[in-house]
């Protein structure tokens, strides 16, 4: 009648997506690194358009 | 009249609840005001597709029409995402933009939700779910689509929901992993001039910097910024007034009406829909989380501190977090205006959520 916890919790694919995740995070930082660089540079390069 | 009996007779007591439901979210955004142009239509449509052999839905269904148009393709929240760029401006961000780390920080409740979403869920599943972290409908939408998700109904009222309830849902977390000697720190604004260039490159470079490391991004980074550029430009101020109201409003009635498809009995109330809004809240709650305590461990190594709490403005939602976040501050000191540094952190979210969409369809896909 009732499911067992193996068929409820599936814990090999938690150890599966566990990496994907961490790299996931450390993606959005990373594109964000950049983007904060390009920013940096725009800002010092950008700042000369408007003179 | 046989027929009419035959109508009521073919009523199920799960088209009841489910039109409790829909006037539930109807109520909601009319007495509480919260995100109606969104719920409304989707309280409505929930009312719609319920009823006995509706003609809304269906092979030959207006709304099913509506859907195979709009959102099996991912049109109309890429459109939507053309009308909130144009909606953003992103001054406080290019005045200042390391604030940008905080956006990507708070994206922390995405992924976390993804681990504890795949002890239940099949990965394209818990992916979909993972994204309500996003606090970001269309990116939601777009995500929980390509990805091919049976839960989109579900995920959409979730995202919804708590985007409205993020006045209820962070000052709590953010008190429990806060000071008050942090609350209290004060931080000076001195808004640094941009210049009219800058601000036209950003979304030129944003999209192709985002393209070349994310291409599973560009479609929603893109329409978000070529609506920016439309602003920011200076010689298309129409189209960034229609973009900013005409065609986000056009887009979003249908997009939350025909989003209801997805909320046919059958496929929403399950055991699966309340785990789902379950998890939505454990994604927001570590957005917050994420936020606040980068800036915490920034805090560590600056000598010119942040008040934390602007960290949790990067769970997007714009711009209600940053609202919230300079409300507290307000309240721990009236004379400690953190609104603007907040709505850094809060555009900065806005980029990243998306961001961290398109790596989510990277990894999924």
């Amino acid at each position: 009648m009732f499911e067992s916890f193996t068929d409820v919790i599936h814990l090999e694919s938690m150890t599966d997506i566990l990496p994907a995740a961490g790299y996931g995070w450390l993606g959005v930082f990373i594109v964000t690194g950049v983007l904060v660089a390009a920013v940096y540079l725009l800002g010092m390069f950008g700042s000369k358009g408007d003179k | 009249m046989e027929i009419l009996w035959e109508f009521i007779y073919a009523i199920e007591w799960q088209q009841i609840v489910m039109w409790a439901i829909g006037g539930l979210l109807i109520f909601l955004a009319i007495k509480k005001d919260m995100e109606p142009t969104l719920l409304l239509p989707m309280g409505f449509g929930a009312i719609l597709v319920n009823l006995p052999n509706s003609g809304a839905i269906g092979p030959e269904g207006a709304l099913t029409t509506l859907f195979n148009a709009g959102i099996a393709n991912e049109l109309f929240p890429l459109i939507l995402f053309i009308g909130i760029g144009a909606m953003i401006d992103f001054t406080p961000v290019l005045s200042n933009p390391k604030l940008m780390i905080f956006g990507a920080a708070a994206q922390f409740g995405i992924f976390f939700t993804l681990s504890v979403a795949s002890l239940f869920f099949a990965p394209n599943d818990a992916a979909s779910i993972a994204i309500i972290g996003a606090a970001d409908g269309p990116t939601s939408i777009f995500v929980a689509n390509t990805l091919g998700s049976q839960y989109t109904g579900a995920i959409m009222v979730a995202a919804y929901s708590y985007m409205a309830l993020v006045p209820i849902v962070q000052p709590p977390v953010i008190k429990a992993i806060t000071t008050k000697k942090e609350r209290l720190i004060r931080m000076d604004y001195a808004a640094k001039p941009v210049s009219k260039l800058t601000k036209i490159l950003f979304p030129i470079i944003i999209t192709v910097v985002a393209g070349l490391v994310a291409p599973e991004s560009v479609a929603l980074v893109g329409f978000l910024m070529f609506g920016n550029l439309i602003r920011e430009c200076g010689v298309l101020n129409s189209l960034s007034d229609t973009a900013q109201k005409v065609l986000a409003n056009l887009v979003t009635i249908f997009l939350g009406i025909t989003v209801a498809t997805k909320m046919h009995y059958e496929a929403f109330l399950k055991w699966d829909t309340l785990l789902i809004l379950g998890l939505g809240l454990v994604a927001f709650v570590f957005d917050t989380v994420g936020g606040v305590m980068i800036a915490k461990l920034y805090n560590l190594f600056a000598k010119k501190k942040l008040n934390p709490m602007i960290g949790a403005a990067g769970i997007s939602a714009f711009p209600m977090s940053a609202r919230v976040i300079n409300k507290m501050g307000l309240k721990e000191d009236n004379q400690n205006f953190l609104l603007m540094h907040a709505v850094g952190v809060n555009v900065s979210g806005q980029i990243a959520s998306v961001i961290a969409g398109g790596l989510i369809l990277a990894l999924f896909s």
